[in-house]
Parts: C-alpha cells; sequence; structure tokens
C-alpha cells in the first residue's frame, strides 16, 4: 500500500498526546524521553509501509515506542547508535518535552515510576495512560501469558502506592 | 505543593491513585504538534532519499557482483598455479648379502605389506645387495611400518627414506579446494613427473645411475614398469639404458614366450617396416645425454650407433644392427649376441634367441605414429630397457659418419 507522511500525521494526530506521555512516562528525563520519541518516530516512519492495517496505527506505535524502551535501557551505552545517523545531523527534532513539571503529583508518580522494574512500568503505563486492554498490553509487550501481564499489572500497582505513600510521607 | 497528598483525607494516595494518574494524563502537547508534522514530513523525505540511495547502492552492488563473481569464477578456473606435493617415499637400503634369513624376511614383507623392492647393485660396494622401493603418498602409514620392520632386518647397511615431490600446477580454484578445504581427489603426478620427481630423489641419494620407468595403473598406485608395458610384465625396472642388469623372476619370459609363440614369421617385404628406424632417436631417463642413430648402410642392413655425451665430448659405439639374411628373415646382433626376427605387427617387433637364455628375446614397441619406442631385452631373470623419443632437431649425421671413416672394423656385421 502506498502511504506518504502525510497519512502518517493524520494517524499520529488523535493519539499524539498519549504517545508523548507514554515516552513522558517511561523516560528517567526529558532528553531519553525525547530520544525515544525520535527514534520512534523514524523506526515507525520507515515501516509505515508495512503497516496492513490503520485502525491498528496506535498499538503499533506503541508496540514500536515499547522495543526501543527496552532497547534504549538494555543497551544504554550505545543508546545514540540507534538514532539513524541523519536524524541529527539533518533534521533537528523538535524540542517536545521542554516544559517543567510542576504539578506535584505528576512529579510524585514519575518519580515513583522510575522505581519500579521497566515492564512493570510499560505495563502500568499502556493501560493507564495508553488506555489498552490487557490483551493489547501482552501483545505490545510480546508476553505469551495474558495472567502474567495482569500480575505484572497489580504488582506494579501496588508497589506505585507504596512509593508514593513514602514519598508524601517523606514530604510531610 | 498539593496538601492532599499527606493529609488522610479522601485524596490519600493509597485509595486514589487514579488522580495522579489523571495529573499526567491531562498533559498536553497539542502545541507542539505542527513542529513535530514538519519533523515528520522532512524526516520522511530524507528516509526516501537514503531508500533512493541504497537502492541504487544495492543495484551497482547487483551489477559488480554479476560481473565480478563470474569474472573472478572464470580467471580462478583458468589462472595455473604450481606448488610442491609429495607423492611418495623413496625406501633404499642395503642387506649383507651373507643374511639370507633377511631376505627371506624381505620377501615376507613384501608379501605381507603388498610393496615391491627392486634389487641392485650399488656399484663399488661387492658384498651388500641394495633394495630400493617407492611407496606412493597415500599409503604413508604404511611406509612407516615397512620402515619399521626393515629396521628390524640383520644385516642391514644403511636406510634411506626421501620423500618424493613433484609440481603440481592446476587452477587457483582447484588449488584452494584441494589445498585449502583439503576437498576433493588430488591429481596424481603423470608419468613423466613422477619420473622427474624420482629421479630427483634418486640424484640426491647418489642413485643416479638408474633409470626408471613409471606407470600409473588403474588404481592410480604407482608401481614401477616399463613402459608401455602392462602390470602383468612389469616387475622390474630399475635398468641402465646400455648396461646395467637387474635380477628379476622369470614370469616375464614366460609370457615373453608365449607372445612369441603365438605369431607367425614374417617375410621380406615385412621387414620394411624397420624403415622407421632411420634417423636419431633421444634415450629417455638416462643421466647423460644420450642419442641412437639408425643408418642403412646397404640394401640389406641397418645399423644403430649409440652417441653418449659425457663433459660434451660425443662418445660414439655401434648398438644394435639387423642384416637381412638370405633366408627371408633378419638377423639382429648387439654385443655379439644374435636374435632371429620372429614375428611383427603394429604394435611390437619380436626377436628370439636360443642360445643366451639371459638375454633369449628383445621386443620392440613403437607407439602408433612412431614418435616414441621401448627396446627391452628380457629373458632368465634379466631385463634391460631402453626408452627412446624421436629427434629430428639433432643432426648426427656427420658426426655418425666421421665415425664410421675412422672406424671402419667396428662395422663388419
Amino acid at each position: 500500500m502506498q502511504r506518504n507522511s502525510e497519512d502518517f500525521i493524520e494517524l499520529l494526530k488523535p493519539i499524539y498526546n498519549d504517545a508523548l506521555n507514554y515516552c513522558n512516562a517511561l523516560a528517567r528525563n526529558q532528553a531519553d524521553a525525547k530520544d525515544l520519541l525520535q527514534d520512534s518516530l523514524l523506526k515507525a516512519l520507515e515501516n509505515f509501509v508495512n503497516l496492513k492495517d490503520e485502525k491498528k496505527f496506535k498499538s503499533w506505535l506503541f508496540t514500536i515506542l515499547t522495543r526501543r524502551y527496552y532497547a534504549m535501557y538494555h543497551k544504554a551505552v550505545t543508546q545514540k547508535k540507534l538514532l539513524n545517523e541523519f536524524s541529527y545531523e539533518t533534521i533537528e527534532f523538535p524540542h517536545v518535552f521542554q516544559t517543567e513539571m510542576n504539578e506535584e503529583k505528576q512529579k510524585a508518580l514519575l518519580d515513583s515510576l522510575n522505581l519500579i522494574s521497566e515492564k512493570e512500568r510499560s505495563a502500568i503505563v499502556l493501560f493507564e495512560i495508553g488506555r489498552f486492554s490487557m490483551e493489547e498490553i501482552r501483545m505490545i509487550q510480546g508476553e505469551k501469558s495474558l495472567s502474567a501481564v495482569k500480575s505484572r499489572i497489580t504488582r506494579a500497582r501496588i508497589k506505585l502506592k507504596e512509593l508514593i505513600l513514602g514519598i508524601a510521607k517523606s514530604i510531610y | 505543593m498539593d496538601k492532599n497528598i499527606g493529609n488522610g483525607s479522601s485524596e490519600n494516595p493509597k485509595n486514589k491513585l487514579d488522580v495522579y494518574w489523571d495529573a499526567v494524563r491531562d498533559r498536553k502537547y497539542d502545541h507542539s504538534f505542527p513542529a513535530i508534522a514538519d519533523w515528520i514530513t522532512e524526516a520522511n523525505r530524507e528516509i526516501k532519499k537514503i531508500r533512493l540511495r541504497q537502492k541504487k547502492r544495492r543495484r551497482r552492488l547487483t551489477w559488480f557482483a554479476a560481473v565480478l563473481i563470474p569474472a573472478f569464477l572464470v580467471v580462478s578456473c583458468t589462472y595455473r598455479v604450481e606448488r610442491v606435493e609429495k607423492s611418495g617415499t623413496l625406501i633404499n637400503f642395503g642387506i649383507d648379502e651373507r643374511e639370507k634369513g633377511s631376505f627371506q624376511m624381505l620377501s615376507s614383507l613384501q608379501q605381507m605389506f603388498t610393496f615391491k623392492c627392486y634389487e641392485f647393485l650399488y656399484p663399488g660396494q661387492s658384498g651388500i645387495v641394495s633394495f630400493i622401493s617407492f611407496i606412493p603418498g597415500k599409503e604413508q602409514d604404511k611406509a612407516l611400518s615397512i620402515t619399521r620392520q626393515i629396521k628390524l632386518l640383520h644385516g642391514l647397511r644403511k636406510l634411506d627414506i626421501s620423500p618424493v615431490k613433484y609440481n603440481v600446477r592446476e587452477s587457483l580454484f582447484l588449488t584452494f579446494f584441494h589445498r585449502t578445504l583439503r576437498l576433493g581427489k588430488q591429481e596424481n603426478p603423470r608419468g613423466k613427473e613422477l619420473v622427474d620427481g624420482i629421479r630427483a630423489a634418486l640424484n640426491k641419494e647418489g642413485l643416479g645411475f638408474l633409470s626408471i620407468n613409471v606407470l600409473n595403473d588403474s588404481d592410480a598406485n604407482i608401481s614401477f614398469t616399463p613402459a608401455n608395458r602392462t602390470p602383468s610384465t612389469s616387475n622390474s625396472t630399475f635398468l641402465n639404458p646400455d648396461s646395467l642388469a637387474v635380477n628379476k623372476n622369470g614370469s616375464t619370459v614366460d609370457s615373453a614366450k608365449r607372445e612369441i609363440n603365438g605369431r607367425t614369421p614374417a617375410d621380406r617385404e615385412k621387414l620394411q617396416l624397420f624403415n622407421w628406424l632411420l634417423g636419431t632417436w633421444k634415450v629417455k631417463f638416462v643421466p647423460h645425454l644420450t642419442y641412437h642413430h639408425w643408418m642403412r648402410m646397404n640394401d640389406s642392413s641397418l645399423i644403430c650407433y649409440i652417441i653418449k655425451y659425457q663433459d660434451d665430448e660425443p662418445d660414439i659405439s655401434v648398438g644394435f644392427s639387423i642384416k637381412y639374411s638370405a633366408t627371408d628373415s633378419a638377423i639382429l646382433s648387439f654385443r655379439g649376441i644374435e636374435w632371429t626376427f620372429v614375428s611383427a605387427n603394429d604394435k611390437e617387433i619380436i626377436f628370439k634367441n636360443e642360445i643366451t637364455p639371459k638375454s633369449a628375446n628383445v621386443k620392440w614397441s613403437p607407439d602408433d605414429k612412431r614418435k616414441n619406442w621401448e627396446s627391452v631385452i628380457f629373458g632368465e631373470k634379466n631385463m634391460e630397457v631402453v626408452n627412446l623419443v624421436r629427434d629430428e632437431n639433432t643432426n648426427l649425421e656427420n658426426i655418425v659418419k666421421d665415425f664410421i671413416s675412422k672406424h671402419p672394423d667396428k662395422l663388419k656385421l
């Protein structure tokens, strides 16, 4: 199927905020979130012609985001190499995450997310921000068992509660 | 600071985690979308350019491979390289002639390991019987076992083991296949190459006086046999072209006799086939440059002059002579021995002698084009082989005529 960048932009527009919030929640800082988004968008653009069903664009893009996120943190040393060489050199990526987080709730949650494992973080963020079903999360995370995803989300939720409570106690 | 976090109210994080998620979810980035859209358009353009470049590069590479690989294959299949390979081992040893038990042991060893030792007398070493044997390269384990057993023989005087090497000339591709990958069947050395290799090894051992005839039989085993002879008549090999005699068993004599008995005498007209002998022949496989020059002396006789070059000086002697007899046959003479013509066909000419059993038969075997021939004198425990090749570039006429004028006494037939 012949697709162009306009189609990609059209499909991205409705899920743009979710995608950025997802990156923001996954990454440890804004620079990493920007790298993750840029790298994933390039990967998505490169493979856009291979997308069979446009209705699945959201889960397809979040799958790419999740895989790139794993790759970035598993190969932290070589993470820059994940980005195509031209991306930095010729086209400057917009500063999408430059706004500071003022709200304490946002900050407390994101700090807590940084303290749980990558898969748990990815699963809970997909569920809460991406609003994906358990089955979709299983697919995105490449898991065989649905119960593994369920227990991962439950575990993440418990941990987050404890962490946020701890942060709150430490503040007050 | 949000005071609800730590005050135990209904927004306690234990019960109301959703408010935290809502805070994150509510974060909007719409203002940056136009910039991202522009970036996507640019990046997509860049990706297309890169794809096009990659496509062109792949196409160039395909063309390059399509041209280069066949060219490389052609070159590697046609370009020939030379390398040295071991074709076998030459085992040379001597045994005190008084040690009869060792000879019996050697005979048993030959049967056990199915190899042949060729007996010869080393000049100036009386009382020692020398033996030589060639073990092909593929039977090196056997060679090791044989030498181990030979070392145990009583009266062993010396034991020299020399590798026989030969030059392999084959394509680069086959060299890679045979040498690097150790795959496929290595081309065996051809007769002359093997002879050259053995000749070099013999010279190194000081055995240059021996002459060699080699035949690669159908099993690719290398055996020493007189050239152009069948394996059934090929038991002895090392012979001086002129005089060196080598002991051998009587099987060749018997088989030759059977061949002779099966033929019919030829008449005088058939003897015209000796005309092909006229002219110069070069003797193969000899240490010194040697020629045989055949001349018609008169209507009824042909003489062969042997011209041997040592230190650039020709040494001329009379070799074979053929005399047409009145009884419609021909007499062959050499070293005072006479043979009577028995039979002739396209491949063989046979003479026979009833007086000297050791040299009872003469067999000449020319090739189809009469460019090479082999002379064999054989009899009871004796065989002498000379291989000759036509030499049209050497003019010996004047040397021979000069010899004839100076030594008329040597030409009495």
